[in-house]
């Protein structure tokens, strides 16, 4: 519904937006704030909004051995499980695009691996990884992830293998091609740019996982989401701290929105629009 | 495939590529599909043996002392008052986080249809907290919420509002750890309401301005009754997601103060590694799934209706 706006309406729409954006997007700002505050004017009330910016924080926080190490473990982890669920994932995602492999019964597993909840395979990891050698090890995390990234890949990128024309590599088909070489030369290439838009966001799921490090690692192993959660207990009073370890896990997620807004909104909802 | 092969080796190769192609599409799922029963199957399985022995720390490495002890677990799961509590904290959170993202995020996705200046500009801000670590959400708003130095209790103190323990006091902490989850809902509703309206078809609202209806009459009796499927799978999608809550609590209470924020999760979470009671988690982690198939069963009728219904 395209509505045409007068000015009353527009004041409305505008106060009514502001309000709710303001909301959305103040308190993020405000962690942005803290983390460039002088450590001594953080924790005063009433809160200081004027302050000359100091990086101070951030090098205490980029100091921290724990944090550099958990910054490599995150990116480690995150990339690795991103490589081996796009790639695996690719694959199955064109076979039950194209041909509905599985039907239903695979539909339902696929969203159900996505919505149960992390404790529930958590808890067996813990014990199992115990006894394989697995425990607070970047491999056993990779696994762990890999629950939850397979699927989603999986997932966004039937959409993405949906929307590549049949006709293409049933051209190739004709033109003597097998089946593997019309999938390797007709349809992966076309599918690159979903490749990549599903390989952004099965990063950025990975990125933000916490549950998984919180319970499998944080002796060898540590990831940034972890440390920054130790560091709200650590650093009770010390949250320019705090915010700045925020402030580094927001920044491949503000990245990603900048660069590729429109990718984001079609990969992340089309779920519900679109079956 | 009908050239004569030349030796032997070309035979194998050809009957290979024959096999492998006529068993095209199972072998391209092959590799996912055993991945995911090894990652996910085997360890369903174990979790199932893990509820129905009585494991704790105390015999975990000890084998010789673990017994079956059958559907025990689940029982006293079932007679345990505080899981009761963690069934009405889950549903009231679940559903006054659903109501909040619903309510905001439709009224945001209507607005959003309109066109006005700055609207791109604010569509990019609204993915920013799609795609936040849910972490640092429950981190700037424990930073936000802070009862001594909080900006919100500043903020309020401005209009003559006296000063909150949000995240500690026993009627407080609910409603602040909902609203805290549901602020990272909101855009997710945004968008999928505002991608639906902006694609349902245009000339049945022109039928309905012409024949005289205003504005809200078109709302109410042409835009949201078109959008009824499209809303149905967005609650399920909001009950999984809110089920599933873990990090924004830990990170905001912990699950206190006393436990009256101790979600499903968390409450298997403290069982599990707080008090080392490895199967009666494992027996409460079943229901959870159970709980959840029951809503994954729902929402994928869901998004076959929507899909059907022209939701596209």
């Amino acid at each position: 519904m395209i509505m045409k706006a007068g000015t009353r309406q527009l004041v409305l729409i505008y106060g009514l937006i502001g309000l709710v954006v303001g909301w959305l997007v103040l308190p993020a700002l405000w962690m942005l704030l803290t983390s460039i505050k002088p450590p001594a004017l953080v924790a005063t009330n009433p809160p200081t909004f004027l302050f000359s910016p100091t990086s101070a924080n951030f090098t205490a926080v980029l100091g921290a051995k724990e944090v550099v190490g958990s910054i490599r473990d995150t990116v480690v982890i995150s990339i690795a499980t991103t490589v081996l669920s796009v790639t695996i994932g690719s694959f199955a995602a064109y076979s039950i695009a194209r041909f509905s492999t599985g039907g239903t019964p695979v539909f339902f597993f696929l969203i159900l691996v996505q919505a149960i909840p992390s404790v529930v395979l958590g808890l067996p990891f813990f014990v199992m990884f115990r006894q394989l050698g697995l425990y607070d090890t970047i491999p056993g995390l990779v696994l762990a992830y890999t629950t939850v990234s397979l699927p989603f890949a999986i997932w966004l990128l039937v959409a993405f293998f949906d929307d590549i024309p049949r006709e293409l590599e049933e051209a190739a088909l004709v033109d003597g091609c097998s089946r593997w070489g019309a999938l390797f030369r007709v349809v992966m290439p076309l599918a690159r740019p979903g490749l990549a838009v599903a390989g952004i966001l099965t990063f950025m799921s990975a990125w933000n996982q916490f549950f998984f490090a919180l319970v499998l690692a944080g002796q060898n192993v540590r990831t940034l989401p972890q440390v920054a959660s130790n560091y709200i207990s650590t650093y009770t009073l010390d949250w320019g701290k705090v915010a700045a370890a925020g402030v580094l896990l927001l920044i491949p997620p503000v990245i990603v929105v900048l660069v590729m807004q429109r990718h984001i909104v079609r990969g992340l909802t089309f779920g519900a629009v679109k079956g | 495939m009908t050239a004569q092969p030349v030796s032997s080796h070309f035979a194998v190769r050809a009957s290979f590529a024959r096999w492998a192609d006529r068993h095209f599409r199972s072998l391209l799922v092959l590799p996912a599909l055993l991945l995911l029963v090894v990652l996910v199957a085997y360890p369903a399985i174990y979790l199932l043996g893990l509820s129905v022995q009585n494991i704790t720390l105390a015999n975990i490495a000890k084998p010789d002392r673990q017994l079956f002890v059958g559907l025990s677990n689940f029982a006293n799961v079932f007679a345990n008052p505080n899981f009761f509590s963690t069934i009405r904290t889950t549903a009231v959170f679940g559903v006054a986080s659903i109501a909040v993202e619903l309510g905001v995020g439709l009224m945001l996705g209507l607005l959003f249809t309109a066109r006005f200046r700055g609207r791109r500009g604010l569509m990019i801000l609204m993915l920013i907290p799609i795609l936040m670590t849910p972490v640092v959400i429950g981190l700037f708003w424990k930073l936000l919420l802070n009862g001594e130095w909080g900006v919100v209790n500043y903020l309020l103190s401005v209009v003559g509002i006296a000063p909150q323990s949000w995240l500690a006091d026993s009627s407080l902490a609910m409603p602040s750890v909902i609203l805290v989850f549901a602020w990272g809902g909101i855009s997710f509703v945004t968008l999928v309401v505002l991608g639906a309206v902006e694609s349902q078809s245009v000339d049945l609202h022109e039928a309905a301005r012409v024949d005289g209806a205003g504005y809200f009459a078109i709302l109410r009796y042409v835009t949201l009754p078109l959008l009824k499927p499209v809303l149905l799978v967005i609650v399920l999608i909001l009950a999984i997601d809110a089920l599933k809550q873990f990090d924004i609590i830990y990170v905001l209470t912990g699950g206190g103060p006393g436990g009256l924020t101790r979600v499903y999760s968390l409450e298997i979470y403290d069982q599990a590694f707080s008090r080392s009671n490895f199967s009666i988690a494992a027996a409460e982690a079943i229901v959870l799934v159970g709980l959840t198939v029951v809503l994954v069963a729902g929402l994928v009728r869901a998004l076959r209706a929507s899909v059907g219904g022209g939701g596209r």
